[in-house]
């Protein structure tokens, strides 16, 4: 079965059930309208992020559901990214974030996971001020408190 | 303007070296000429890249109205891009040395990066922890904080109530918060057996009060203080392992049992003094509430399986249980235990037959991993009956080198939608192992 899904710019996007239903946001959706075929607007999602999502979702179609992580730790880790993610994830930095925001409004857990881990690669081995200039950060700290906070938390610096 | 198929994610026109600035820049250009240029820019673009440049065009109007009254183009601090829930998910991909940079970008971003830099502190250098302890010390003096709110103190239980005290250091007897304080949860020591010790826990558990979970393994110098320590800073604790800690005894634990009121799961493998006294009273005190326990390879002062009999009838809720090593284990045991049991460790229990089995299939159906290295009393019949009644069993992990059970009733796993079946010698199992 195909379901349509129509972008912000109004673009149609026809995609196969399965491949939809990657996204839990879509799967109610289509529990709640029952068979229709009556395309699913998606009013926060531009075509060009939807393109590269439903690029992921297609590539990822038979990937066992993602099960509820029960365990009470949520330290992750960000170096076991596979190839064609990380290949899929090479954009700039505005889509970057868009895929990743689209990816929490559409509840595609997998997708979050390695957009946030992207931008989580993208931090380390950086110092604070080249973190800032990437993520244009303004610094609102005066010389004296950034040193303060520096000195509260150097137990935690890597030597 | 060349016309050619959109490639760059909707931004239209692909102008060279382009970044989304200079792109902006051009599209607020553009919108600023006449109608007639728009109308012949919208007539050079195909069908299909036309919405793209409309969606384009919108967003960059949006990035627009950033401007800042000098007329200045600014992009958006990232912060202000995600949601917090987003945030919180990137930072826990970080480690430490990586909080520890984030940690000073700017004031919105400290106030998030915090609470996971400090939520486990992990360090092998003993020098690091004194400048963490230094750090609790002196905020804790301050009553203003630059970026944190500083927590009102509450009344410690020594405070309160002084009567079952020893005599405790200084820094306990204050209502002792600094404004980091709240934020740490979780100590693990597992491997900081050389940091560990009475004295160095009394400077720092005062500063925990939100301490959730601590783990201890096998310190020189780790005595009831530490517990009596621990129950009066700590009454939030929720988990508890105290694995090799030989020197504790159930004056300590009896503290414990009575300040902790939010233990779930309890941890005193390895360890030689805690006494069925204290598995009883545990057992009453914690009925609806345990969920894990272990006490594997625990030397016991006195006859240990009253305790561990009233475990399994008065706490209904047990999800996961290491009795390994214990040698007062038997079968009517095996048959006490309620249905909420999903996880068994009876490694090494040589008392146990195949009766036990039958108990234990009969009591806990929704059993999933049941470790049986070395039972060598049990037989096929004993494990038949397991694989039969667990439907939900996905471990089942034995020794090949001891005991009675064969291939035979083995292979037939496979065929009840058991999924996993795995040797002791495939996990490589070490004597004294304390996790199934």
């Amino acid at each position: 079965m195909t379901i349509t899904l129509t972008s912000l710019d109004n673009l149609e996007f026809k995609v196969d059930k399965d491949v939809a239903e990657r996204s839990v946001l879509i799967k109610n959706m289509i529990e709640d309208v029952g068979e229709s075929d009556s395309p699913i607007p998606l009013p926060n999602v531009t075509s060009a992020v939807l393109k590269k999502v439903i690029e992921y979702c297609e590539h990822h179609r038979h990937d066992p559901v993602p099960v509820q992580d029960e365990s009470d730790d949520p330290r992750k880790r960000s170096n076991d990214i596979e190839e064609w993610d990380m290949k899929f994830m090479q954009v700039d930095q505005e889509m970057l974030f868009e895929i990743i925001l689209a990816a929490n409004y559409l509840d595609i857990k997998p997708l979050l996971d390695v957009g946030c881990k992207t931008v989580a690669n993208i931090i380390k081995g950086k110092t604070p001020e080249e973190i800032r200039k990437v993520f244009n950060i303004v610094n609102d700290f005066t010389p004296e408190e950034e040193a303060q906070i520096r000195k509260e938390n150097e137990w935690a610096e890597d030597r | 303007m060349p016309s050619r198929p959109l490639e760059n994610g909707g931004r239209g026109l692909e102008i060279a070296g382009a970044t989304p600035l200079s792109t902006d820049q051009h599209f607020k250009d553009a919108l600023s000429v006449s109608t007639n240029s728009i109308q012949s820019l919208a007539e050079s673009l195909s069908e299909l890249e036309l919405p793209q440049v409309r969606a384009a065009i919108l967003e960059s109007n949006d990035r627009c109205n950033l401007v800042n009254p000098e007329g200045m183009h600014r992009a958006k601090d990232v912060y202000d891009i995600l949601p917090p829930e987003t945030l919180d998910h990137i930072l826990t991909c970080l480690d430490r040395g990586a909080l520890f940079n984030c940690v000073t970008l700017s004031k919105q971003w400290s106030r998030r990066v915090i609470p996971h830099l400090w939520r486990s502190p992990w360090m092998s250098y003993y020098n690091a922890w004194v400048k963490l302890v230094r750090t609790l010390a002196i905020t804790s003096e301050k009553t203003h904080h630059v970026i944190l709110q500083q927590h009102p103190s509450e009344p410690t239980l020594s405070e309160r109530d002084d009567s079952q005290s020893p005599c405790l250091p200084s820094t306990v007897t204050g209502a002792k918060t600094s404004p980091y304080s709240q934020f740490v949860l979780l100590l693990d020591f597992s491997s900081l057996y050389y940091i560990v010790s009475d004295a160095f826990l009394s400077q720092l558990l005062s500063f925990t009060p939100n301490l959730s979970e601590i783990v201890v393994n096998s310190p020189k110098q780790f005595s009831d203080d530490s517990l009596l320590l621990l129950g009066k800073c700590c009454p939030q604790l929720r988990k508890l392992e105290l694995p090799g800690c030989t020197r504790i005894t159930d004056k300590g634990f009896f503290f414990i049992l009575d300040h902790c009121s939010h233990l779930v799961s309890i941890g005193l493998s390895n360890g030689t003094r805690i006494s069925d006294r204290s598995i009883q009273k545990m057992a009453h005190m914690f009925s609806g509430q345990l969920q894990s326990f272990n006490v594997s390879n625990a030397a016991l002062v006195t006859g240990l399986d009253p305790g561990l009999t009233t475990l399994a009838i008065w706490c209904r809720n047990l999800v996961s249980v290491n009795m390994a090593n214990c040698q007062l284990v038997r079968d009517p045991l095996l048959g006490h235990f309620s249905d909420s049991l999903l996880e068994l460790n009876i490694a090494h229990c040589l008392e146990v037959t195949d009766k036990g089995m039958v108990a234990l299939a009969e009591a806990c159906p929704r059993l999933r991993v049941l470790d049986m290295t070395a039972c060598s009393l049990v037989t096929d019949q004993g494990v038949y009956t397991i694989g039969q009644s667990c439907q939900g069993l996905r471990r089942l992990v034995l020794d090949d080198r001891y005991g009675r059970v064969t291939e035979e009733v083995l292979v037939q796993f496979p065929s009840w939608g058991k999924e996993v079946l795995q040797r002791r010698r495939e996990l490589g199992w070490k004597s004294g192992s304390s996790r199934v």
